[in-house]
Protein backbone atom coordinates (compact mmCIF):
# COMPACT_ATOMS: atom_id res chain seq x y z
CA UNK A 1 0.00 0.00 0.00
CA UNK A 2 1.16 3.53 -0.74
CA UNK A 3 1.26 6.27 1.87
CA UNK A 4 -1.91 7.90 0.48
CA UNK A 5 -3.71 4.53 0.69
CA UNK A 6 -2.61 4.28 4.32
CA UNK A 7 -3.80 7.83 4.99
CA UNK A 8 -7.19 7.15 3.36
CA UNK A 9 -7.56 3.90 5.31
CA UNK A 10 -6.89 5.79 8.55
CA UNK A 11 -9.35 8.54 7.59
CA UNK A 12 -12.06 5.90 6.97
CA UNK A 13 -11.24 4.39 10.33
CA UNK A 14 -11.57 7.78 12.01
CA UNK A 15 -15.00 8.25 10.40
CA UNK A 16 -16.13 4.81 11.62
CA UNK A 17 -14.84 5.44 15.14
CA UNK A 18 -16.42 8.89 15.31
CA UNK A 19 -19.79 7.60 14.26
CA UNK A 20 -19.49 4.57 16.53
CA UNK A 21 -18.79 6.92 19.44
CA UNK A 22 -21.89 8.93 18.63
CA UNK A 23 -24.03 5.78 18.52
CA UNK A 24 -22.44 4.35 21.66
CA UNK A 25 -23.17 7.56 23.57
CA UNK A 26 -26.87 6.85 23.00
CA UNK A 27 -27.00 3.12 23.80
CA UNK A 28 -23.75 1.86 25.32
CA UNK A 29 -21.99 4.85 26.96
CA UNK A 30 -19.40 2.59 28.65
CA UNK A 31 -17.78 2.12 25.25
CA UNK A 32 -17.30 5.85 24.58
CA UNK A 33 -13.92 6.31 26.36
CA UNK A 34 -12.44 3.25 24.57
CA UNK A 35 -13.66 4.49 21.21
CA UNK A 36 -12.20 7.94 21.84
CA UNK A 37 -8.87 6.37 22.84
CA UNK A 38 -8.90 4.42 19.57
CA UNK A 39 -9.81 7.59 17.68
CA UNK A 40 -6.91 9.44 19.29
CA UNK A 41 -4.36 6.72 18.55
CA UNK A 42 -5.58 6.51 14.95
CA UNK A 43 -5.26 10.28 14.70
CA UNK A 44 -1.65 10.12 15.93
CA UNK A 45 -0.91 7.44 13.38
CA UNK A 46 -2.52 9.57 10.66
CA UNK A 47 -0.45 12.56 11.74
CA UNK A 48 2.74 10.57 11.14
CA UNK A 49 1.53 9.44 7.70
CA UNK A 50 0.45 12.97 6.73
CA UNK A 51 3.88 14.28 7.70
CA UNK A 52 5.50 11.63 5.48
CA UNK A 53 3.16 12.34 2.54
CA UNK A 54 3.70 16.07 2.68
CA UNK A 55 7.38 15.83 3.62
CA UNK A 56 9.40 18.96 3.90
CA UNK A 57 8.54 22.18 2.19
CA UNK A 58 11.72 21.82 0.15
CA UNK A 59 10.71 18.44 -1.30
CA UNK A 60 7.22 19.72 -2.05
CA UNK A 61 8.53 21.81 -4.91
CA UNK A 62 10.60 18.96 -6.28
CA UNK A 63 8.94 17.02 -9.07
CA UNK A 64 11.23 14.05 -8.44
CA UNK A 65 10.83 13.46 -4.70
CA UNK A 66 7.66 15.33 -3.73
CA UNK A 67 4.07 14.05 -3.79
CA UNK A 68 1.87 14.60 -6.85
CA UNK A 69 -0.86 17.23 -6.88
CA UNK A 70 -3.50 14.48 -7.16
CA UNK A 71 -2.22 12.75 -4.00
CA UNK A 72 -2.15 16.00 -2.02
CA UNK A 73 -5.65 16.90 -3.22
CA UNK A 74 -6.96 13.48 -2.08
CA UNK A 75 -5.32 13.93 1.28
CA UNK A 76 -6.73 17.44 1.70
CA UNK A 77 -10.27 16.38 0.78
CA UNK A 78 -10.21 13.43 3.20
CA UNK A 79 -8.82 15.53 6.03
CA UNK A 80 -11.27 18.36 5.37
CA UNK A 81 -14.33 16.12 5.79
CA UNK A 82 -13.08 14.62 9.05
CA UNK A 83 -11.94 18.01 10.38
CA UNK A 84 -15.38 19.50 9.68
CA UNK A 85 -17.15 16.61 11.42
CA UNK A 86 -14.87 16.80 14.45
CA UNK A 87 -15.29 20.58 14.68
CA UNK A 88 -19.05 20.13 14.56
CA UNK A 89 -18.93 17.39 17.21
CA UNK A 90 -16.91 19.62 19.55
CA UNK A 91 -19.34 22.50 19.03
CA UNK A 92 -22.05 20.39 20.65
CA UNK A 93 -20.04 19.52 23.78
CA UNK A 94 -19.68 21.53 26.97
CA UNK A 95 -17.25 21.83 29.88
CA UNK A 96 -14.44 19.34 30.47
CA UNK A 97 -15.65 17.05 27.70
CA UNK A 98 -15.37 19.91 25.22
CA UNK A 99 -11.89 20.90 26.35
CA UNK A 100 -10.60 17.35 25.81
CA UNK A 101 -12.29 17.01 22.42
CA UNK A 102 -10.91 20.35 21.24
CA UNK A 103 -7.36 19.03 21.07
CA UNK A 104 -8.36 16.34 18.53
CA UNK A 105 -10.29 18.85 16.44
CA UNK A 106 -7.34 21.28 16.57
CA UNK A 107 -4.94 18.55 15.48
CA UNK A 108 -7.14 17.64 12.51
CA UNK A 109 -7.55 21.30 11.57
CA UNK A 110 -3.77 21.76 11.72
CA UNK A 111 -3.21 18.80 9.37
CA UNK A 112 -5.92 20.06 7.02
CA UNK A 113 -4.36 23.51 6.82
CA UNK A 114 -0.99 21.89 6.15
CA UNK A 115 -2.47 19.84 3.31
CA UNK A 116 -4.24 22.94 1.93
CA UNK A 117 -0.94 24.83 1.89
CA UNK A 118 0.67 21.93 0.02
CA UNK A 119 -2.19 21.88 -2.50
CA UNK A 120 -1.69 25.62 -3.09
CA UNK A 121 2.04 25.23 -3.58
CA UNK A 122 1.69 22.38 -6.09
CA UNK A 123 -1.34 23.79 -7.90
CA UNK A 124 0.50 27.06 -8.43
CA UNK A 125 3.55 25.19 -9.68
CA UNK A 126 1.34 23.29 -12.16
CA UNK A 127 -0.55 26.39 -13.25
CA UNK A 128 -3.82 24.97 -11.91
CA UNK A 129 -4.46 27.62 -9.29
CA UNK A 130 -7.56 29.74 -9.92
CA UNK A 131 -10.65 30.99 -8.10
CA UNK A 132 -12.63 28.12 -9.61
CA UNK A 133 -10.05 25.61 -8.40
CA UNK A 134 -10.21 27.00 -4.85
CA UNK A 135 -14.00 26.87 -4.97
CA UNK A 136 -14.16 23.33 -6.37
CA UNK A 137 -11.97 21.95 -3.61
CA UNK A 138 -13.48 24.06 -0.82
CA UNK A 139 -10.00 25.33 0.02
CA UNK A 140 -10.84 28.85 1.07
CA UNK A 141 -11.48 28.31 4.84
CA UNK A 142 -8.26 26.32 5.18
CA UNK A 143 -5.76 28.69 3.58
CA UNK B 1 0.67 -1.32 6.68
CA UNK B 2 -0.79 -4.00 8.91
CA UNK B 3 -4.31 -3.19 10.03
CA UNK B 4 -4.82 -3.23 13.77
CA UNK B 5 -7.67 -5.35 15.06
CA UNK B 6 -10.64 -3.23 15.92
CA UNK B 7 -14.02 -1.94 15.00
CA UNK B 8 -13.48 -2.53 11.29
CA UNK B 9 -12.57 -6.19 11.59
CA UNK B 10 -15.45 -8.14 12.99
CA UNK B 11 -15.42 -11.21 10.78
CA UNK B 12 -18.66 -11.59 8.88
CA UNK B 13 -20.40 -8.68 10.53
CA UNK B 14 -21.22 -5.71 8.32
CA UNK B 15 -19.74 -2.51 9.73
CA UNK B 16 -22.40 -0.09 8.70
CA UNK B 17 -25.43 -0.14 6.45
CA UNK B 18 -28.25 2.01 5.30
CA UNK B 19 -31.23 -0.29 4.84
CA UNK B 20 -33.78 1.03 2.36
CA UNK B 21 -37.54 0.81 2.98
CA UNK B 22 -37.54 -2.05 0.44
CA UNK B 23 -34.87 -3.95 2.32
CA UNK B 24 -31.91 -3.11 0.06
CA UNK B 25 -28.62 -2.93 1.94
CA UNK B 26 -26.30 0.00 1.17
CA UNK B 27 -22.92 -0.65 2.83
CA UNK B 28 -21.34 2.49 4.27
CA UNK B 29 -18.17 3.65 5.91
CA UNK B 30 -19.98 6.52 7.62
CA UNK B 31 -23.68 7.17 7.16
CA UNK B 32 -23.70 10.93 6.58
CA UNK B 33 -20.68 10.86 4.29
CA UNK B 34 -22.40 8.13 2.23
CA UNK B 35 -25.41 10.40 1.65
CA UNK B 36 -23.09 13.14 0.42
CA UNK B 37 -21.05 10.81 -1.83
CA UNK B 38 -23.89 8.71 -3.18
CA UNK B 39 -27.10 10.81 -3.09
CA UNK B 40 -28.78 8.88 -5.93
CA UNK B 41 -28.91 5.73 -3.77
CA UNK B 42 -31.24 7.66 -1.45
CA UNK B 43 -33.43 9.16 -4.13
CA UNK B 44 -31.61 12.51 -3.93
CA UNK B 45 -29.85 14.51 -6.61
CA UNK B 46 -26.23 15.71 -6.38
CA UNK B 47 -27.67 19.24 -6.16
CA UNK B 48 -29.48 18.30 -2.92
CA UNK B 49 -26.17 17.65 -1.17
CA UNK B 50 -23.83 20.14 -2.86
CA UNK B 51 -22.28 22.48 -0.31
CA UNK B 52 -24.44 21.23 2.56
CA UNK B 53 -23.31 21.58 6.16
CA UNK B 54 -23.06 18.66 8.58
CA UNK B 55 -26.23 19.92 10.25
CA UNK B 56 -28.00 19.75 6.86
CA UNK B 57 -26.74 16.20 6.35
CA UNK B 58 -28.09 15.20 9.75
CA UNK B 59 -31.46 16.67 8.84
CA UNK B 60 -31.42 14.68 5.59
CA UNK B 61 -30.58 11.51 7.56
CA UNK B 62 -33.47 12.18 9.95
CA UNK B 63 -35.79 12.62 6.95
CA UNK B 64 -34.59 9.35 5.41
CA UNK B 65 -35.28 7.51 8.67
CA UNK B 66 -38.76 9.08 8.76
CA UNK B 67 -39.30 7.75 5.23
CA UNK B 68 -38.53 4.20 6.34
CA UNK B 69 -34.75 3.95 5.98
CA UNK B 70 -32.86 2.18 8.78
CA UNK B 71 -29.43 3.26 9.95
CA UNK B 72 -27.40 0.31 11.15
CA UNK B 73 -23.94 -0.12 12.62
CA UNK B 74 -22.31 -3.15 14.17
CA UNK B 75 -20.06 -2.17 17.00
CA UNK B 76 -18.02 -4.70 18.99
CA UNK B 77 -20.80 -7.15 19.78
CA UNK B 78 -23.59 -4.57 19.65
CA UNK B 79 -26.07 -4.31 16.78
CA UNK B 80 -27.26 -0.70 16.64
CA UNK B 81 -30.35 0.29 14.69
CA UNK B 82 -31.98 3.69 14.24
CA UNK B 83 -35.54 3.54 12.98
CA UNK B 84 -38.57 5.74 12.85
CA UNK B 85 -40.87 3.14 14.36
CA UNK B 86 -39.87 -0.23 15.81
CA UNK B 87 -43.27 -1.64 15.00
CA UNK B 88 -42.94 -0.96 11.28
CA UNK B 89 -39.26 -1.96 10.96
CA UNK B 90 -39.12 -4.98 13.23
CA UNK B 91 -39.06 -7.47 10.34
CA UNK B 92 -36.27 -5.55 8.61
CA UNK B 93 -34.19 -5.59 11.79
CA UNK B 94 -34.80 -9.31 12.20
CA UNK B 95 -33.69 -9.95 8.60
CA UNK B 96 -30.38 -8.18 9.30
CA UNK B 97 -29.78 -10.15 12.50
CA UNK B 98 -30.65 -13.48 10.88
CA UNK B 99 -28.94 -12.69 7.57
CA UNK B 100 -25.67 -11.69 9.22
CA UNK B 101 -25.83 -14.48 11.77
CA UNK B 102 -25.94 -12.45 14.97
CA UNK B 103 -25.02 -14.51 18.02
CA UNK B 104 -27.87 -15.00 20.50
CA UNK B 105 -25.91 -13.43 23.37
CA UNK B 106 -24.87 -10.32 21.42
CA UNK B 107 -26.49 -6.98 22.22
CA UNK B 108 -29.15 -5.18 20.23
CA UNK B 109 -29.87 -1.47 20.65
CA UNK B 110 -32.81 -0.04 18.73
CA UNK B 111 -33.25 3.74 18.82
CA UNK B 112 -36.74 4.70 17.81
CA UNK B 113 -37.39 8.26 16.63
CA UNK B 114 -41.17 8.43 16.97
CA UNK B 115 -41.81 8.50 19.86
CA UNK B 116 -38.20 8.83 21.02
CA UNK B 117 -37.25 5.67 22.87
CA UNK B 118 -34.28 3.29 23.09
CA UNK B 119 -34.75 -0.46 23.41
CA UNK B 120 -31.93 -2.74 24.53
CA UNK B 121 -31.51 -6.45 25.00
CA UNK B 122 -29.78 -9.52 23.65
CA UNK B 123 -30.39 -10.94 20.18
CA UNK B 124 -32.36 -13.77 21.83
CA UNK B 125 -34.49 -11.25 23.65
CA UNK B 126 -35.09 -9.49 20.36
CA UNK B 127 -36.15 -12.72 18.63
CA UNK B 128 -38.69 -13.60 21.33
CA UNK B 129 -39.61 -9.88 21.67
CA UNK B 130 -38.99 -10.00 25.41
CA UNK B 131 -36.67 -6.98 25.13
CA UNK B 132 -39.81 -4.92 24.49
CA UNK B 133 -41.94 -6.33 27.27
CA UNK B 134 -41.43 -3.49 29.74
CA UNK B 135 -42.38 -0.81 27.26
CA UNK B 136 -45.68 0.63 26.28
CA UNK B 137 -45.93 1.07 22.54
CA UNK B 138 -48.86 3.32 21.80
CA UNK B 139 -52.04 2.24 23.57
CA UNK B 140 -51.36 -1.46 23.83
CA UNK B 141 -48.50 -3.40 25.33
CA UNK B 142 -46.07 -4.98 22.84
CA UNK B 143 -47.46 -8.37 21.91
CA UNK B 144 -44.98 -11.21 22.26
CA UNK B 145 -45.27 -13.25 19.09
Amino acid sequence: MSLIDDAEYLLRRLAVLREAEELASQGVPDMVPDLRRLYRSTLRHLGAIVARVLGSKASMGSRRSGPSLEVVERLFLGLKVEAEFEKWRVSRLRGKERKEAESDADELARMTRQAAAAVKLLAEAHGEWSEQYVDDLGLEPWL
Amino acid sequence: MSKAKGVEEEGLRPEGLWLSPDGEEVPVIEHLIEIQHNPEAFGLSPRDVKGVTIENLRDIAVDLIKKGWTRFRYLSGTWNFEVDSVRSRIDAIERILVGHRAYPQERVVVSQATPKRDYQGTVSEFYDRSMFRHYELGRSRWRVT
